[in-house]
């Protein structure tokens, strides 16, 4: 197991990991489908989820806090091999679908707006691919890229968000009910499932430092994650209104392309399409790590290397299952909050309750 | 050992496979659009008019066989049912491939308008070639004629006219831009109607026909683009908006009344008005105004009709008293200040009283309604559309003159006793 563990990763690499895992969907038909569900209220199921989110994994954090190890240790500890083995599929189903799903989202993006020409297996190739590449390198040192890489990404994110503002109406992002309370479950829940991805904290919580590295790293990673989907959905919404909002396949890239300062400031979303992929890929390539990680935990692998080039080709094929781009948004939003989310919630609340059950144990500082 | 090598022949792959030249295309291969003029034709036919760039003209000029009177463009007009079955027919009989990517303009005739855009602008909003940015024309008369008799004199390439008269229309806020993003938004939003800058080809014979009455106190009538007296020139010009109910065009708002539009949405940055010297009406005051502050829009939804509070505040520039008297002092400069209120107050009434007659919202009141509802259901039960054609309006307009130009009094012209 050694052989795969990562060793110390700190403050820098967890924020990184936590950012990258929970923020790609802001490049996918994410916000669109929220507006399409909550209407004009869509940024406030944005702060709903983020909230929860951050309430969820700070519980399993606590938790961690109390019993040293990491996520699948401890459930064994506290509930069982058996439902550690549920918990740890679970969590892999989740990260390996992320991997899946994404690598065929950005494949597709890619061509609809930059390589229309290109045959869509070599693009599906090129994501999986490059992200099965940069993990032989180690999770530590992906999340220190990623780190390097997030001022570059908030920067554009936000001169984004900013080169549009002159287009943008705030009384769009009203009435602040949007289509009525009822319709802020279906993207608040979708979001909580896309979150399920910050679980890799947890699943690798003995690469960190301690306890409070994991918080710091929940705090400002996913923290600036969720503040940046808020304002970017919030932006989405005043620029284009609800009604043409949910209509958009990539809502960033529509943003992008509406920036107009003058004759000479314009066509930026070239240099954004280059954005989104390095995000891609990371974001592939962090989950698949995580899925790999958690397999090699179940069936006592000695290491995950030697598994990547199988798992990327058979995720590069399963991909390409889907028919079209729309199923692959079907797929999510059956999976996102029907089942990711209801997991994700059951078991933060059983670990939860199972820590407090049997409780006192001291706080540890290290995982 | 094995593993760098590997690493190496990896890298050297990556490196060809994403240098970005999948399918890519050198800019000699491929035909540039510029502008797009579309029309309706027979049987349910689209014509399309693009403006295509010759880039030999432009890039070399005579060294390179680009003559004077080689043109920097060329048009071509094409019919089929659809856009992207003209594009096809285009691309017989250039040798280039065409590329809509820098399409500056589209052009839409007025029967073609009047019909209806919604078939025409489908792939406008869809397709990627096709950008919000953007800038939208309706024409008095047909797309083709625009597009051919369009002849800028001061411009090369005809997309660079088409930006420059859409940035140098804040001079006069005769024109209002609107890009392809802002007509869009307006089709699909809960309230609001869209609405486009208008064009036309002007005959150059220099006769007068205005559209509107002159306001009382104003010098200027209302005119429609191609009304304009004038002669020489560039015939086509692009003045007041062409408004939309639905995606059927209902009418045409005057050069004044486009002013007063953006008087109210807070796009007027500044330009010149002449009216009436209030003691001497024969002779003309200038003035050069500006939005103090930003117009305040309420809409009042408690009694059984909306009411449309509006209040503007103007800040002017005297930039022309011929008459002598002594505007600049200030028992005088009131009666200007209110002079000017009462022009802009009227055309401003003018203008809403008209969009009503039509059944457009072309401001967007609805918009200032928004928080006075909790859901989307509640806002468009509230049937905003019917709503403001019944809305009362109450409007007020300030003027202060800040500022009395290069003068600060006027001497009378010595005349002979």
């Amino acid at each position: 197991m050694d052989d795969y563990n990562s060793g110390r990763m700190g403050m820098s690499e967890g924020t990184a990991l936590a950012f990258i895992v929970t923020f790609p969907s802001i490049f996918l038909s994410f916000p669109s489908s929220g507006v399409a569900s909550a209407g004009s209220g869509a940024w406030l199921s944005e702060i709903l989820a983020g909230f929860i989110s951050g309430v969820l994994t700070s519980m399993m954090i606590y938790v961690l806090a109390r019993y040293p190890g990491d996520l699948l240790s401890v459930t064994e500890r506290l509930l069982g091999r058996m439902l550690a083995y549920v918990v740890g599929l679970f969590y892999f189903v989740v990260l390996f679908s992320f991997a899946i799903l994404w690598t065929r989202e950005f494949a597709e993006n890619t061509m609809l707006t930059a390589l229309s020409y290109a045959d869509f297996p070599f693009v599906d190739s090129c994501y999986i691919l490059g992200a099965g590449f940069i993990l032989f390198a180690g999770i530590e040192n992906v999340c220190r890229a990623t780190y390097i890489l997030l001022p570059f990404i908030i920067t554009a994110i936000v001169l984004v968000l900013t080169g549009v503002v002159p287009l943008a109406r705030p009384y769009l992002l009203l009435p602040w009910q949007g289509n009525g309370l009822i319709s802020f479950i279906q993207p608040t829940l979708s979001l909580i499932g896309l979150s399920g991805g910050l679980s890799i904290l947890t699943i690798l919580a003995p690469a960190f430092q301690s306890v409070k590295t994991m918080k710091g790293a929940v705090l400002f990673g996913y923290g600036a994650s969720a503040v940046i989907r808020t304002l970017s959905v919030a932006t989405f919404t005043m620029v284009f209104g609800a009604n043409v909002a949910m209509e958009k396949t990539l809502p960033f890239y529509e943003m992008a392309r509406l920036i107009y300062i003058n004759r000479y400031l314009q066509r930026f979303e070239a240099l954004f399409i280059l954005l989104w992929v390095i995000v891609g890929i990371l974001a592939i390539a962090v989950s698949l790590y995580g899925a790999l990680f958690i397999m090699a935990k179940l069936f006592k692998l000695p290491a995950i290397k030697p598994l990547l080039p199988a798992m990327t080709l058979i995720i590069a094929q399963i991909a390409m299952i889907p028919p079209d781009s729309n199923s692959v948004s079907v797929i999510e939003l059956m999976l996102y909050p029907y089942v990711f989310a209801p997991g994700v919630i059951i078991i933060s609340s059983a670990l939860l309750i199972a820590a407090i059950v049997k409780g006192g144990k001291k706080k540890c500082s290290h995982v | 050992m094995f593993s760098r090598v590997v690493l190496i022949i990896l890298l050297l792959v990556l490196s060809i496979s994403v240098i970005g030249c999948n399918g890519a295309h050198e800019t000699d291969e491929i035909s540039w659009v510029i502008s797009i003029g579309l029309d309706k034709g027979n049987n349910g036919d689209l014509i399309v008019s693009y403006q295509i760039a010759v880039p030999l003209v432009l890039a070399a000029g005579e060294a390179a066989g680009g003559g004077k009177d080689k043109k920097s463009s060329i048009i071509i007009t094409v019919s089929a049912p659809t856009l992207a079955e003209t594009r096809n027919l285009l691309n017989t009989s250039e040798s280039r491939a065409v590329n809509l990517s820098h399409v500056t303009a589209i052009v839409i005739g007025e029967d073609l308008a009047r019909a209806g855009v919604q078939d025409a602008i489908g792939a406008l909003t869809r397709f990627r070639e096709f950008r919000g940015s953007m800038f939208l024309f309706v024409c008095r008369g047909t797309a083709k004629d625009v597009l051919t008799q369009n002849s800028p004199q001061l411009e090369v390439l005809a997309s660079r006219w088409v930006e420059n008269i859409v940035q140098s229309s804040d001079e006069t806020s005769f024109g209002l831009p609107t890009n392809l993003h802002e007509f869009y938004t307006r089709l699909k939003g809960d309230t609001g109607s869209p609405y486009v800058m208008a064009i036309a080809v002007n005959p150059l014979t220099g006769q007068n026909k205005p559209a509107k009455n002159l306001v009382a106190g104003a010098k200027l009538p209302g005119y429609l683009a191609g009304d304009i007296p004038r002669e020489g020139g560039n015939p086509v010009e692009v003045l007041g908006t062409g408004v939309f109910k639905e995606d059927k065009l209902v009418g045409y708002l005057s050069n004044e009344e486009t002013r007063a539009i953006a008087i109210l949405s807070n796009n007027y940055p500044l330009g010149f008005i002449s009216i009436d010297d209030p003691l001497l009406p024969k002779h003309a005051v200038n003035v050069f105004f500006r939005t103090g502050r930003k117009s305040k829009i309420h809409v009042d939804l408690g009694g059984e009709t909306p009411v449309i509070r509006i209040s503007v505040f103007l800040e002017g520039e005297l930039s022309s008293i011929p008459t002598g008297i002594m505007y600049e002092s200030q028992e005088y400069k009131i009666l200007l200040e209110t002079e000017l209120s009462n022009v802009i107050h009227e055309q401003i009434i003018n203008m809403l009283v008209h969009a009503q007659s039509l059944g457009v919202d072309v401001l967007d009141f609805g918009y200032f309604m928004r928080p006075d509802f909790s859901t989307t259901q509640e806002l468009i039960s509230y049937g905003w559309d019917r709503r403001f054609r019944q809305a009362t309006f109450n409007v007020e307009v300030n003027t202060k003159i800040r500022r009395t130009g290069l003068m600060n009094k006027t001497s009378p012209i010595r005349r002979e006793e």
